[in-house]
């Protein structure tokens, strides 16, 4: 491409010539910080050092606020493990029913009992789906706290997943009438339904923490670089870096390329 | 949550409840109470235009005003954010304290509040511009 194929809109003319401007300045920048003339030490700048230790330490404030996220999310995983293995047991139970269907009255009798097993294998796998004593299938509720004061969080309300609490009632009269077997299966396919809509509710809650603890992570890496920084922290040399990087960003992406289709149309009418 | 109290100018216009309205006020001023806590608002005045996202701390003001106003692809923005971040501090350092400020009203989904310190950031920005300008004149080392 040759150099006259390159369009520069007015913007990025301004900022190149300001740019050439200050290529000398932040080169009499970098002397001076290579130079070790610039304050950057405690005792030279006393005022930014300690902002920068209190960054450091909200640092380690958000870092405890994103372990209580890391254990919420271990807690929901386990309940929508939990989740995963009792509906299987279901879909094992309703295979039962099926079988029975066609079975003679001893075939039925020997169903029924494996379906009472099953129930019992759900009632252990609901008593179990706990994550350091917080069972999300055995009612329990999980508070997120976001902020330090609580005021921003999330609760996350558990359910009985039991066989009782799916209201899935045992197997009644050895499956001798076909009536039973009716009975058995309205009951499977409500906690079937039931269990799907507790799982969505986990994953839309597990999302919001997840994207929250994400964020935290991202501002505690912000805050630990930021505060190394902060020491070196010159007026004259930030404003050249500033002016470089909005030239940087006028080659690469205009404003409007940053949003989604739906935003698109709404900042069109502004 | 507190409640959130707009006077409106006539003929003023805001965005309210989403990424589909958008109202116009009437001839008369007028208020508007928020009493709970209304995903989308953001009044005529603190629209950031495409065309005057000019800056990287405009464009920064313009990724909060899209998560304010379009929820749905949150952590997309949330990318693009954190990437900007990363260059505006790597730029000016002097920058963290607001730009922690801003994190911390976005994570509690207080954009209305985040938007209001990311107008300090442009306004520390163009300080910080402005040091350039005067510098060119004459550099005091």
């Amino acid at each position: 491409m040759a150099i006259n194929d390159i369009s520069l809109t007015s913007g990025m003319r301004n900022n190149l010539v300001s740019l050439q401007g200050t290529v000398d300045l932040l080169n009499r920048t970098q002397d001076r910080l290579s130079s070790g003339k610039r304050v950057n030490s405690p005792l030279d700048d006393p005022t930014n050092y300690f902002v920068a230790k209190d960054h450091m330490n909200r640092a380690s404030d958000l870092a405890s606020r994103k372990d209580g996220m890391s254990e919420a999310i271990q807690g929901v995983k386990a309940a929508s493990t939990g989740i995963d293995g009792i509906t299987k047991l279901i879909e094992a139970a309703k295979g039962l029913t099926q079988s029975a269907r066609s079975a003679n009255t001893e075939g039925r009798s020997t169903l029924a009992a494996q379906f009472d097993t099953l129930l019992d294998q759900i009632d252990d796998l609901a008593q179990d789906s706990g994550y350091k004593g917080l069972n999300l299938l055995d009612s329990d509720t999980l508070t997120v706290d976001f902020n330090e004061d609580g005021s921003n969080s999330l609760t996350v309300t558990g359910f009985d997943a039991s066989s009782t609490g799916l209201a899935i009632a045992a197997s009644v009269n050895n499956w001798v009438a076909d009536t039973d077997i009716d009975g058995a299966v309205t009951d499977l396919d409500a906690a079937l339904q039931t269990l799907r809509g507790q799982a969505s509710t986990l994953a839309s809650n597990m999302s919001v923490i997840t994207i929250r603890q994400e964020f935290t992570t991202n501002m505690i890496s912000t805050l630990q670089t930021g505060a190394d920084k902060l020491t070196l922290a010159d007026m004259n040399e930030e404003g050249a870096n500033m002016l470089m990087l909005q030239t940087r960003q006028q080659l690469a992406t205009t404003a409007l390329s940053l949003a989604s289709q739906a935003a698109q149309s709404v900042m069109r009418l502004f | 949550m507190m409640a959130l109290k707009l006077t409106l100018k006539p003929h003023e216009r805001f965005l309210i409840g989403g990424a589909v309205t958008a109202i116009t006020n009437g001839s008369s001023s007028g208020e508007l109470i928020i009493e709970n806590r209304v995903p989308i608002l953001i009044r005529e005045k603190d629209i950031m235009r495409t065309q005057d996202a000019t800056s990287p701390c405009r464009k920064l003001y313009f990724i909060v005003q899209l998560m304010y106003l379009d929820e749905q692809n949150l952590v997309e923005y949330h990318r693009t954010y954190w990437n900007m971040v990363k260059d505006i501090l790597e730029a000016a350092p002097s920058t963290l304290q607001i730009l922690d400020q801003i994190s911390e009203h976005i994570l509690n989904s207080r954009y209305y509040y985040a938007l209001k310190a990311a107008r300090e950031l442009i306004k520390h920005e163009e300080k910080i511009m402005q040091g350039i300008k005067q510098s060119e004149a004459g550099v005091p080392c």
